[in-house]
């Protein structure tokens, strides 16, 4: 592990983090929070109960989505794998979307979007199994079909849905972190440390599988293991940054390649760093979507696929 | 004969069969009507004239003979449907959301008229044209002549008043609210309000930091059983249940007469501007 490359990444996610505390749509003086009584004061103090929890929340969801793609890019050796192309994330937009539509609460939604994450791993796993092992060319073409089959339900869901029930649905299916609470950060934390600490742990067995799977498997790896293992975590990972944050993409396919440019390709290095940058990413997106067209939003979905088709374009040009 | 002559033919059969018919222009006094959207259905009942209608937008609940006309769909309009009914006139919003569907009708023929809603001098010169489609002119102009009174006499009440800072939501999660250049910013100002988002065009969704930070000191909520759930669950613990907002004066109005573009916003003009004396 580059120990360079991890200070950086927690140097920058601070940085991050404290300018995004200070940006937004409604002026906050850190005077009046530290010291401020009165009116004052109590603004401040609103505004940073708002503030703090949605940039946690921003940072844990960025992180769970770069480090899901760094994973699968390593495990499928594909540097296109992400968990939106692998049907992942609209597994899960499609398990909360049919719990809105069922009227149930919307507390139940997360639960939702994470049963259907991971009914759309364990899905598009089984269609790529084959003679019991997992084929990795046939997983992304699962992948692809999935995604098909579930834009087609969420077209459904949206056409059957009433026009109320619709909006709240559509904002949701946009992506927003505008209703980050400090009980939903602490909701997400448990699934992003165990989901980030498998992955991690997993880094050196992945680092084998870029020299190939049987070469892998004669250096001692477990390669059937491992890649379930590490595929469902990264769908976990997903799943609950669906739930949480609704369809945010590009940040699992772009942070990976970002930091695989900067500090090369050693999955010991690139898991952590990704998970940081990610986590760097969502927090800047985020503190731009509340301060760009106060006082409304812009969809932070939007943000992050306005920065990541053009540095997605300058990465492939660079790549010789 | 080879393939590709016979799929020339029938290609060509199919564009004969199928070419545009003639555009019939509607009737002097229309006796099929269809209309779009709910405003548009009771302004047609307001003149006189909903024994004509033949078919009408899913949510057309008011007045209650409107209920038991054949609906033609929601927010989703099918144009099969309305083109069954043998319209002679068909009224459309022209700020609705199905203008794909407009445009398919009218390109099959369909005396389809657009009517205006975007501001209050809109809707009743939404009423006059519709008068003017429908043949009654006379019932048109006397029913915009009387909104026009109770218009007036509103402004004459509210003016010389202190106007409170106030923000109609029309959706609480997330917040959405009536921004500049829609008839409900207009229906503010007409009723005393100042609308704080006046300054944003359109329906702006509002951030949760500017909603608990803005100095409100009136919220306008639409009132219905749909929306009752979803603003008492954003004041109890959502958007709504923190900073000044969670303290302002809420008017309730009724979320029908209110949301829609029709005659009986000028009840609501009214309502307000009597709420905030």
């Amino acid at each position: 592990m580059k120990r360079s490359a991890i200070t950086l990444g927690i140097a920058l996610l601070v940085l991050a983090c404290a300018a995004a505390f200070l940006v937004g749509g409604v002026h906050l003086s850190l005077g009046d929070l530290l010291s401020g009584r009165g009116e004052e004061g109590q603004t401040a103090r609103l505004l940073a109960s708002l503030r703090a929890p949605r940039i946690a929340l921003a940072a844990l969801v960025g992180g769970c989505l770069a480090l899901a793609g760094a994973a699968l890019q390593a495990l499928l050796k594909n540097p296109l794998a992400d968990p939106f192309l692998l049907g992942t994330s609209g597994g899960a937009a499609v398990g909360a979307a049919l719990a809105a539509l069922a009227g149930l609460s919307p507390l139940v939604s997360p639960a939702a979007a994470f049963v259907g994450a991971a009914a759309a791993s364990l899905g598009v796993a089984l269609l790529a199994r084959r003679g019991g092992r997992l084929d990795l060319q046939r997983l992304l073409l699962a992948g692809l079909i999935a995604n098909a089959f579930f834009s087609a339900l969420l077209l459904g869901a949206f056409s059957i849905a009433s026009g109320e029930a619709a909006r709240s649905m559509l904002f949701w299916m946009m992506g927003s972190l505008a209703d980050a609470t400090p009980r939903k950060v602490g909701a997400l934390l448990p699934y992003a440390v165990t989901g980030a600490a498998v992955l991690v742990a997993a880094a050196a067995r992945l680092n084998l599988f870029s020299v190939g799977e049987e070469n892998a498997a004669a250096l001692g790896v477990d390669t059937e293991r491992t890649k379930r293992v590490v595929f469902l975590a990264a769908s976990l990972l997903t799943g609950v940054a669906v739930a949480f944050a609704g369809v945010i993409g590009f940040v699992g396919l772009l942070v990976p390649h970002a930091v695989r440019s900067a500090f090369g390709n050693d999955q010991r290095t690139l898991l952590p760093a990704s998970f940081l940058a990610g986590a760097t990413l969502l927090v800047a997106a985020d503190a731009v979507s509340r301060a760009a067209i106060a006082p409304a939003e812009l969809p932070i979905g939007a943000i992050t696929a306005a920065l990541g088709a053009p540095l997605f374009a300058w990465l492939l040009l660079r790549t010789p | 004969m080879s393939c590709k002559l016979i799929s020339v033919l029938a290609s060509a059969a199919i564009l004969v069969a199928c070419r545009a018919p003639e555009r019939v222009a509607s009737p002097a006094s229309p006796h099929r009507v269809v209309t779009l959207a709910p405003n548009l259905t009771e302004i047609v009942f307001a003149l006189g004239a909903g024994d004509a209608l033949v078919g009408v937008s899913e949510y057309s609940d008011f007045p209650e003979a409107a209920r038991r006309v054949p609906r033609v769909g929601g927010l989703e309009v099918d144009p099969e449907k309305v083109a069954a009914l043998h319209p002679d006139l068909v009224l459309a919003m022209a700020e609705g959301t199905a203008r794909g569907a407009v445009s398919s009708m009218q390109a099959a023929g369909l005396p389809v008229a657009v009517i205006p809603s975007g501001s209050l001098d809109a809707v009743l010169a939404g009423i006059r044209q519709v008068g003017e489609r429908l043949g009654r002119t006379a019932e048109a102009e006397r029913l915009t002549r009387e909104l026009e009174r109770r218009r007036a006499e509103v402004a004459r009440r509210v003016a010389g008043r202190r106007r409170p800072r106030t923000l109609l939501l029309v959706w609480p999660d997330p917040p959405q609210a009536a921004g500049g250049g829609t008839f409900l910013d207009d229906l503010l100002r007409e009723a005393g309000a100042d609308n704080v988002v006046a300054a944003r065009p359109g329906w702006p969704v509002l951030s949760p930091e500017w909603v608990a930070t803005a100095p409100v000191e009136v919220l306008v909520i639409p009132d219905s059983d749909q929306t009752r759930e979803a603003y008492a669950r954003a004041s109890a613990s959502g958007a709504l249940s923190r900073g000044p907002i969670a303290r302002a004066r809420v008017v309730r109005l009724d979320e029908s007469a209110l949301t829609r573009p029709g005659p009986r916003v000028f009840d609501m003009l009214e309502r307000l501007a009597e709420s905030l004396s």
